[in-house]
């Protein structure tokens, strides 16, 4: 292969990986954003929810926690913050419930 | 000799006073109502060489749910405990959220002669003679009345529709669905004859949301549902707002507000 086509091939490799790298980037700070929204607008509703329900709210929400842990603290310090109130709420819900549970069995 | 006699008289005076303070403690003063609520934020601000920031929740909540800020932008529930930067304000975090130049005023501005005004002041104003666009003598005129705090029925300004607040900031805050209120309920005293608390549920969770208190301030154990007027008066549970930006809580009859037969 000639010198000017490989320097060629070699750019067009460096920008495709910059525009790939950029987009993964983009995608992931997208989709963190979409998956917050969507598990913080359950705590409106969370009384409502079944156990089943608030417990696998609180297991995405652990899992989220790790990913925004991972990204610049700068940007995702405040989505950590509100990530926590609404995971600490489902669980919350959740052993008042037990606590509720246990209030009422039948003493033997 | 009369010299004697009125030293003495001064020191017992003195002794007096120090005595009394450290058996009945010393009265605080009550802020006045247009300073009711602020809060100093001074985390880096002297470091930096600049005045510490006063920040007026009359404003604020006269526009904007407290969940808002306290659930959505990240702002702790105590004096410092958020840690701002002016980073994070330039990055569109916390004050930054709002303060854009866009939906409130920003850090600085370029006026119509192309020249960059800065309004620094405005916010880091503490110990300067600062005179703010809005007035809370001439803002809160005519609005009803309460006896302490900013003495103004912050609750009743919004039912009469002379506030209206703003709960979620579209592009900023994630949209939220209808929130479902639990029902009112009863909360019995500890004190003989002192009427037991009917807590609204609806009052709190329209302006708080429900993971602003629960579990932070409420927690689920029983020591979070049996607490002391002590513990709400040092700033913990129904204390963490009334008594700091809430209505004050020596007003008793707006809690305590059960029938006594």
């Amino acid at each position: 292969m000639s010198s000017p086509w490989k320097r060629w091939s070699s750019s067009l490799i460096l920008v495709a990986t910059w525009v790939a790298m950029m987009s993964a980037a983009a995608l992931a700070t997208g989709e963190w954003r979409e998956e917050l929204a969507r598990i913080c607008c359950q705590a409106d509703v969370a009384s409502e929810l079944s156990s089943e329900e608030l417990t696998r709210l609180v297991q995405e929400s652990d899992t989220l926690l790790l990913q925004l842990e991972k990204i610049k603290p700068d940007e995702a310090k405040v989505a950590i913050f509100r990530l926590k109130k609404s995971r600490d709420f489902f669980q919350y819900l959740l052993q008042f419930r037990a606590a509720g549970a246990k209030e009422n069995q039948p003493a033997d | 000799m009369r010299g004697i006699f009125w030293l003495l008289l001064i020191a017992l005076l003195f002794c007096g006073a120090v005595v009394s303070a450290e058996t009945f403690g010393v009265k605080k003063t009550a802020p006045k109502p247009d300073q009711y609520g602020n809060v100093v934020m001074n985390n880096l601000s002297d470091q930096n060489h600049i005045a510490p920031v006063v920040f007026n929740h009359w404003l604020h909540r006269a526009l904007y749910t407290c969940r808002l800020c306290h659930v959505d932008l990240g702002f702790a529930m105590k004096a410092g405990g958020t840690g701002v930067k002016e980073a994070d304000n330039v990055n569109g975090l916390y004050c930054g959220a709002c303060h854009d130049n866009k939906l409130a005023f920003g850090p600085e501005k370029k006026n119509a002669f192309g020249n960059t005004e800065k309004y620094c002041d405005r916010c880091h104003s503490l110990g300067k003679k600062v005179t703010f666009v809005k007035d809370f003598f001439a803002f809160t005129k005519g609005f009803p009345p309460a006896r302490f705090g900013n003495k103004v029925d912050w609750l009743l300004a919004e039912d009469k529709g002379l506030i209206k607040l703003t709960d979620q900031l579209p592009g900023i805050t994630i949209p939220r669905k209808a929130l479902k209120i639990p029902l009112d309920s009863e909360l019995k005293g500890k004190e003989a004859g002192m009427p037991d608390i009917i807590f609204s549920h609806q009052k709190h969770a329209v302006w708080n949301g429900c993971e602003l208190c629960h579990p932070d301030i409420f927690g689920v154990t029983k020591k979070s549902s049996v607490y002391s007027m002590q513990e709400i008066f040092e700033g913990r549970y129904c204390g963490a707002c009334h008594g700091k930006v809430a209505f004050v809580n020596l007003d008793c009859q707006l809690c305590h507000t059960k029938a006594v037969f």
